[in-house]
């Protein structure tokens, strides 16, 4: 195989405001191969995938394709260039069929009518000839993930990209599905398209990537041939050795009564499947898990918030609970920070008054709203929270994130709650506001309330929690005690995104 | 962002509230300029009972309003409560009139809630259908033709006085004070801001909001029940093509009024400013005698200026 830049990028660099995201980075990329790019969250390989893709414009560095420069306008531009790009949302027309959505905006017509027989037939050549078991004139909403990921490749190919950028491609797939994609990776390489293969799951990257490429907290660490690296020594170029303020909350291990039990619990339609877990009274048990993993799942079906298969068993301080609405939920003490702020967590155009007097109005017992309690209520949750505001009417879009979030967390405490879920709760946030929640979630635990605590942030976690459990593909695959505050996060990081052995021998079959 | 911003978004919001009850009050100024007629005060008090029915109707439309959705069934609920509760009138009496025509306001209301909250229909849609369908049951049910024999003396309720005030006009003010209670006060007031700001995090927050929703439905309904009950008692018969329309004028009012169809915002008190701006503008026509023709042209000039203006500060503020 020639080996042929196919695509050079030079000393990259892209801000945001003032923030460097990405700095001086070198990618180079050969015909017909599969380069990985892998780093944890935050580490700037979307924002580099979307400078190749024409999303960002405004960057300095050059792009060359083809030893030509390039400075794409939008998508559209790249995409007439040659590139595709396959995202983590499957971004299909659901009612068409496979065959309108191959050729969406490039329908075959003939004078001002569709020719769907004729495109239909062209789409079922390519098809066949990707070797791709899907039906050109079938619709799109029939078909599993999988598939329409195969559609979403057959498009890429039909509109003669040369390189395909997917972004994690396999979270959503099962075993058998993922190596199918790796043959259809290989089929695309034999025909000299490369691709750019981001992911987490490492274990995957060696079985398909020629080249690592490895990025942290928006620099290049280094790219390296896969035959001549391994699994351990990526993980500690994406890790690094980051000296930050990593003080460690240490509580006495808590000896009190089982707050919250779980078992057999899965999800009605979706992958996570047989949570089984305890949380102790003052205990913070943390989450991790990447990305899709079924972390949050996990704490909205324990707030009745998402569905589960019958035949769950939840105890709520002894006593057994259905959970089938977050009302049942509140009702028993529990509260629930979501990941999402603007659109589960606030009213973000009413005031700061009516977003704090939410949960003590849904858990009071009469029906008369006392107006004068409730601005006591919200003025002293905004003194404990230290929060920053003008005037209790004011609304809250007008907050910092980080004073969005103490609103949260305010409508919450201003009743007595028993056990508290904390879904990424300094998501967005500055580090001032991000220490403070650490503080509070410390008090908290200290005075008895249970705290499960979902992060993408694994210094959290290990900072923090007394128990991790550790989220893949929707199941528990570890649970590690921290009591100690000793695991360390390259542990964390290998259990979150390695295959365990069982998964491993499958994917041989 | 800084405090004095959030000082000066503050101040705004309190001028948006108070905005198009300003415009009323230039409104009355000018017409009371136009017209040696409108000047009289029985002329204004007038306004409330000619304007009881399109209240009435905004009332409920306000509490759903308030939670983003929109019902088009109003104006045809009001006409077959209206043809239920004559022939109750006739046959059975006041009481067994004012029943029915509130239960089958109510009985429209739930089922308006009901499509959405456990079908699952658009809200648009639900009442659509039973506008359509409440609309074709007083066609089945009259004819088409009108009913007349409402005994004589109810028609207090629709057209006489108490003192200088007219009834109509008191039974729309004490449901707007009593809107405005549950509104301000109940638990089930603050759901219906909560459910129009974010249903989402409402729901999140512990509130049953498939409960109050359908309720929001059913006091929409129950409005519109009492509604045709005093238009017929107002007009002493029940024809089939009554409240015409009306649904639309009770939105155009509720927008004008400053209630958002976004959710979440105004108060039903927005609802009479909005009824009595557009019966301010009929009645001054009639006044100073154009033709009839123009009112509904300048009825939509108003309700386009009104929202214009508020969505052209919050482009400039955004």
């Amino acid at each position: 195989m020639m080996r042929e830049n196919v695509l050079e990028m030079k000393h990259i660099s892209k801000d945001f405001s003032g923030v460097t995201v990405l700095e001086e980075i070198d990618f180079t990329l050969n015909r017909g191969e599969v380069h990985a790019l892998v780093g944890a969250n935050g580490a700037g390989k979307s924002t580099l995938m979307k400078i190749i893709n024409g999303i960002w414009v405004r960057y300095s560095g050059e792009v060359f394709l083809n030893g030509e420069k390039v400075r794409f306008k939008n998508p559209v531009d790249a995409a007439k260039r040659g590139i595709g790009m396959i995202h983590q949302e499957l971004d299909l027309t659901p009612n068409l069929t496979v065959a309108e959505n191959i050729y969406l905006g490039r329908e075959t017509c003939r004078g001002l009518m569709m020719d769907k027989r004729k495109m239909t037939e062209e789409a079922q050549r390519l098809l066949d000839e990707l070797q791709f078991d899907v039906k050109a004139r079938e619709k799109v909403s029939s078909l599993p993930t999988a598939k329409q990921q195969l559609v979403l490749i057959a498009r890429t190919v039909s509109m003669e990209a040369s390189l395909i950028i997917m972004d994690e491609p396999t979270s959503s797939l099962s075993i058998s599905e993922i190596d199918n994609l790796f043959r259809v990776i290989k089929e695309l390489k034999d025909r000299g398209i490369s691709i750019i293969y981001i992911s987490h799951f490492l274990e995957e990257i060696f079985k398909i990537a020629d080249r690592v490429t490895v990025l942290r907290n928006g620099r290049l660490i280094g790219t390296k041939a896969a035959g001549k690296t391994d699994i351990g020594e990526v993980i500690s170029m994406m890790v690094g050795e980051k000296h930050q303020h990593d003080k460690k909350y240490i509580r006495e291990r808590p000896s009190g009564e089982v707050r919250l039990e779980v078992s057999r619990m899965s999800q009605m339609r979706g992958q996570v499947r047989d949570i089984a877990f305890k949380v102790h009274e003052g205990e913070i048990l943390g989450i991790a898990g990447v990305l899709g993993s079924g972390r949050t799942e996990i704490g909205k079906m324990i707030f009745g918030a998402m569905k589960k298969k019958p035949g769950y068993k939840i105890y709520l301080n002894g006593e057994e609970c259905g959970m089938r609405s977050p009302k049942e939920a509140v009702n028993h003490g529990m509260a629930f920070v979501s990941e999402n702020r603007k659109t589960e967590g606030l009213i973000m155009t009413a005031s700061l008054l009516s977003n704090i007097a939410l949960v003590p109005l849904a858990r009071q017992k009469t029906p008369w709203v006392n107006h004068r309690r409730l601005e006591k209520t919200a003025a002293d949750m905004g003194s404990r929270m230290s929060l920053k505001y003008s005037s209790m009417g004011q609304t809250a879009d007008s907050l910092s994130g980080g004073n969005q979030q103490k609103i949260v967390l305010s409508k919450w405490l201003a009743t007595d709650i028993s056990l508290l879920i904390l879904d990424q709760p300094t998501r967005g946030i500055d580090v001032g506001a991000k220490n403070e929640i650490y503080v509070l979630a410390d008090e908290l635990a200290r005075k008895g309330t249970s705290i499960i605590y979902i992060s993408d942030e694994l210094e959290e976690l290990y900072n923090l929690c007394d128990r991790i459990l550790v989220i893949k593909k929707g199941q528990i695959v570890a649970d590690m005690d921290n009591y100690d505050r000793q695991v360390t996060k390259a542990e964390l990081f290998e259990k979150m995104i390695t295959d365990r052995e069982g998964e491993a021998v499958d994917l041989l079959d | 962002m800084g405090i004095e911003e959030a000082e000066k978004k503050k101040r705004f919001k309190m001028k948006r509230e108070y905005n198009m009850l300003l415009v009323l009050v230039v409104m009355l100024v000018i017409c009371a300029f136009i017209s040696p007629t409108f000047r009289t005060v029985q002329n204004l008090i007038n306004l409330l009972g000619h304007n009881a029915v399109y209240g009435l109707l905004s009332v409920g439309m306000a509490f759903v309003i308030i939670t983003g959705g929109v019902d088009l069934s109003v104006g045809s609920v009001c006409a077959l409560s209206g043809v239920l509760s004559a022939y109750a009138f006739i046959d059975y009496g006041f009481i067994a009139g004012v029943a029915a025509g509130l239960a089958i306001g109510i009985a429209c209301g739930l089922v308006n809630g009901v499509l959405q909250t456990v079908v699952g229909m658009n809200h648009f849609v639900a009442t659509l259908g039973i506008m359509t369908i409440a609309r074709g049951a007083v066609y089945i049910i009259t004819s088409g033709f009108n009913i007349y024999g409402i005994p004589e003396e109810y028609g207090v309720v629709g057209m006489g006085y108490l003192g200088p005030v007219p009834v109509a006009g008191i039974i729309w003010l004490v449901c707007v004070v009593a809107a405005f209670f549950v509104l301000k006060y109940t638990r089930f007031g603050q759901y219906v801001y909560a459910i129009g700001g974010n249903m989402n995090a409402a729901w999140l927050s512990g509130i049953n909001t498939r409960l109050v929703k359908t309720v929001v439905y059913v006091v929409c309904g129950f409005f519109a029940g009492l509604a045709g009950v005093v238009l017929s008692c107002r007009t002493l018969l029940a024809a089939a093509n009554a409240a015409d329309t009306y649904e639309l004028t009770a939105i155009s009012a509720c927008i004008v009024g400053g209630l958002s169809l976004d959710g979440g915002r105004g108060n039903v008190w927005g609802s009479v400013v909005g009824v009595l701006i557009l019966g301010l503008i009929l009645n001054i026509m009639q006044l100073t005698s154009v033709s009839s023709y123009w009112q509904d042209a300048v009825k939509g000039i108003i309700i386009i200026g009104a929202v214009a203006v508020d969505c052209m500060s919050k482009l400039k503020r955004d």
